[in-house]
């Protein structure tokens, strides 16, 4: 009904988008969408929160340390 | 007792005008495409007095059988709670739908703050949920109504990059 308006499943999350923008621009963005959701993606998402926790850690031994 | 009254000729009288010319008048003064219930509030200011919602939506469903006027239905999956929309084409019907504010918009609230969040942009429902407070399942529905899939596809590459998306199987050049 509305002609612009399109969507897309990807990895089973729904995405809108206006198909007046350039596709080029869309397409940046849903692939830097996808890879976030993929396998890939996840993974270094877990990564990134275990090295915030092992920042974390050291950060109070330090502070532990100085006291 | 004789009375004598003055009668035109019946050539001169002067006929009112059917409901199908005055639906007609209406739509072309509306730039517009309308509902039954709009049309027939115009024939009546129009007349001065008031005909029948019936007969205008009779004589509305005759014109579009006719193929006069053109109208959005079930068949083009979609369906108004104020019934159906007329007009005299369909660039009459694309104005109508084009309208997000005021009296003549036909979007619920929550269709309008989504056509809002979408347009010049890409999102995800959850944002959408996030942001508006509308369920997953309400906006999965809102898109099907409002939208058309997208004919394209992910596909998985693998490596850094692993997916591509790519139009119905043919592979998208940058």
């Amino acid at each position: 009904m509305i002609p612009w308006l399109k969507w897309i499943y990807i990895y089973g999350n729904l995405y809108l988008y206006d198909d007046r923008l350039p596709w080029d621009e869309v397409k940046a963005k849903l692939e830097r969408e996808a890879f976030w959701l993929s396998d890939e993606g996840r993974r270094r998402v877990m990564r990134g929160e275990a090295f915030e926790k092992f920042l974390e850690y050291t950060y109070n031994l330090i502070d532990k340390a100085g006291e | 007792m004789l009375v004598s009254r003055f009668i035109l000729y019946s050539g001169d009288v002067k006929k009112e005008p059917t409901i199908r010319e005055l639906i007609l008048k209406v739509m072309r003064e509306s730039e517009v495409a309308l509902f039954p219930r709009e049309v027939h509030r115009r024939i009546c200011s129009l007349l001065g007095r008031s005909v029948s919602l019936k007969a205008v939506k009779n004589r509305l469903y005759d014109l579009y059988r006719a193929g006069v006027l053109s109208r959005l239905d079930r068949a083009r999956r979609w369906q108004f709670r104020e019934g159906f929309l007329y007009g005299l084409n369909y660039e009459a019907i694309r104005k109508r739908l084009a309208i997000f504010e005021g009296p003549l918009s036909v979007w619920s609230d929550a269709e309008r703050r989504l056509i809002k969040a979408v347009e010049n942009n890409v999102v995800s429902s959850k944002k959408i949920r996030d942001e508006m407070g509308l369920h997953e399942s309400l906006i999965t529905w809102l898109s099907r109504k409002l939208g058309r899939e997208a004919p394209y596809d992910l596909k998985k590459i693998g490596g850094r990059k692993p997916s591509e998306l790519s139009l119905s199987g043919m592979r998208i050049s940058n």
